[in-house]
């Protein structure tokens, strides 16, 4: 019926050409044009202080990179020279004991609330972990300073990087759970169809799957973890010299952004230009470990 | 209520041996009846279709077979379903082992993303098998005629494959396991003509080994390889809720030229009411 109807109509109507032309003076050819105009030049300022920080950086930073800031210590005022090596281990540390923590903690959170858990609890978990990640630093810190190192009575990497695992824990529990969703309901079922039981389907296929994500949900936790200066400024501290293997991390621990936080606010200059070598090292590790997470997840899944 | 007053034949194969039988069996996801009291009967090595109409309750049916229904949270199912001699619902009864037994294939091709050879070897691996590996990798892909385009690209991941190769290797990956059955819920809906002949082509030589019970809404498909076909029609009661039931089960020849129920009649010949 509306066949028909369409038909008749329409055989009475001449074809236009012209109709098909484009007009570039309408009014929502212009504004199309217009409002293109505008989301491309927001794009553009949301990536131009990446840029305008990472120039900074190397302008700065490069001037007062020498080879010897790896291997030296923090020099005193207005002595030249000298480096932050016990920095780059204190961070590397620190991010490394947070990470030891809060990975396995946080995958395994990640795979109850995904795979075994139902309704309501859930919820609340993953509520709670939202609530935790936004969290300030400075609170995780002092957290960590009363729960760590006022009952061992020191400052040590270990409660530096309980602080740094507290504040990665949020991060990977939230991009492994996203992760894990994503892996599709058919192929759980395919396992199960199989023969596989619960913990056999979720090692064995729907992990591996996930594995590109987790990887670069846990980088991300790194790359901020390494960052935050908040959390480390009293659990960690902060010490001019070398780490003692004796004391198995038991002491206080220097760390990049807490270098860079008390040598950028003193007048000295020597310590100032390390201070900046120091944030460009940083920088330079963080896009690191971005690149290094772009790569794991060029594996293919779903 | 229209019940079907037609009784399903006992045993619409005479000679065959009956590996599933359901007695009375209704599904329920929580309150909500989703098919009710069907009883049928599936001989050995022969191919069944469920026909019929969106929610009919056919798939449902399907995975009561080898318990996959358990994994929707709710799910009740009545009445009784004996495989061979043994109530599949029975409390002594592992779901796990029900699986390895029954096997499935479904509607979207499914491999894991991993290796051909890892898709195939993972439900041997997870069921402890013994013998030789790379035998069984292949004996299973050569009886799912996909071993020749596939032998040389084993260490490939089975999602670069095609996806009318992608559902031989779900097929292949089914049957590594030898199971006596295998359920397929309408594992060419997502595949081409050319795709969808090799695999019904493939079914007819699985059945020489395998009870096949296919789900489709194809009906051409049925009429061509099926040797049963059981219609299922969906009733709606006062509050909307849709229940399917089974209306027939007889010879696939019978359903489609002989029908005994009107609904089925209408339904083979393409008029609904």
């Amino acid at each position: 019926m509306t066949l028909e109807y369409y038909s008749n109509n329409q055989s009475n109507i001449e074809f236009d050409p012209a109709s098909l032309k484009k007009n570039l003076s309408s009014f929502r050819t212009l504004f199309g044009l217009f409002m293109s105009g505008v989301a491309g030049l927001f794009t553009f300022m949301a990536i131009v202080p990446l840029f305008i920080i990472l120039s900074y950086l190397l302008s700065k930073g490069i001037s007062s990179l020498r080879l010897q800031v790896f291997s030296e210590l923090p020099p005193p005022p207005l002595v030249e020279g000298g480096g932050f090596g016990n920095a780059i281990i204190g961070t590397v540390l620190m991010v490394g004991i947070g990470a030891l923590i809060s990975v396995p903690i946080g995958v395994m959170a990640a795979i109850y609330l995904s795979e075994f858990s139902e309704g309501k609890l859930a919820d609340w978990i993953r509520f709670a972990t939202n609530v935790l990640s936004g969290v300030p630093s400075i609170i995780i810190g002092v957290f960590a300073y009363i729960a760590v190192v006022l009952t061992t009575r020191t400052y040590s990497a270990w409660a530096g990087g309980f602080a740094l695992a507290i504040l990665m824990l949020p991060i990977i529990v939230r991009t492994t759970d996203e992760a894990l969703k994503l892996v599709p309901q058919e192929v759980r079922q395919a396992s199960i169809g199989v023969g596989a039981n619960n913990y056999q389907t979720v090692l064995q296929v729907v992990l591996p799957a996930a594995i590109p994500a987790i990887i670069t949900g846990v980088t991300l936790a790194v790359a901020r973890a390494a960052g935050e200066t908040a959390p480390l400024l009293f659990t960690a501290l902060f010490t001019q010299f070398w780490p003692n293997w004796g004391n198995k991390l038991v002491e206080p621990t220097a760390s990049l952004a807490v270098l860079v936080y008390n040598f950028a606010i003193v007048p000295f200059q020597n310590q100032q230009e390390l201070a900046w070598a120091a944030a460009f090292i940083l920088v330079v590790l963080v896009l690191l470990t971005s690149i290094i997470s772009r790569i794991a997840t060029q594996a293919r899944t779903y | 209520m229209n019940k079907p007053t037609f009784a399903p034949e006992v045993a619409p194969s005479p000679n065959g041996e009956i590996v599933i039988k359901a007695d009375n069996v209704s599904v329920f996801y929580g309150d909500f009846l989703a098919v009710r009291d069907v009883c049928l009967e599936i001989p050995k090595h022969k191919i069944v279709a469920f026909i019929g109409p969106s929610g009919c309750g056919k798939s449902t049916m399907l995975r009561c077979f080898n318990r996959m229904n358990e994994l929707i949270p709710g799910t009740k199912v009545e009445g009784k379903i004996t495989f061979y001699e043994t109530d599949l619902y029975g409390s002594d009864v592992d779901a796990i082992s029900v699986r390895r037994k029954i096997g499935m294939v479904f509607q979207k091709p499914n491999p894991f993303p991993k290796s051909i050879y890892n898709n195939i070897a993972y439900g041997a691996w997870v069921n402890h098998y013994q013998g030789d590996m790379d035998e069984l990798v292949e004996r299973s892909l050569r009886r799912a005629f996909l071993w020749d385009e596939v032998k040389d690209i084993l260490y490939q991941s089975g999602l670069d494959l095609s996806g009318g190769q992608q559902q031989r290797l779900c097929i292949a990956r089914a049957i590594a396991i030898e199971p006596e059955i295998l359920l397929m819920d309408e594992p060419c809906s997502a595949l081409d003509p050319i795709s969808t002949k090799n695999i019904e082509d493939l079914m007819q030589e699985l059945k020489q080994r395998y009870t096949i019970i296919i789900v489709t809404h194809n009906m051409q498909q049925a009429a061509r390889i099926s040797d049963l076909t059981a219609f299922f029609n969906v009733e709606t009661n006062d509050k909307g809720d849709k229940t399917g039931y089974l209306v027939e089960y007889a010879a696939t020849k019978s359903i489609f030229e002989t029908p005994q129920q009107q609904a089925t009649l209408d339904y083979v010949s393409g008029r609904f009411s």
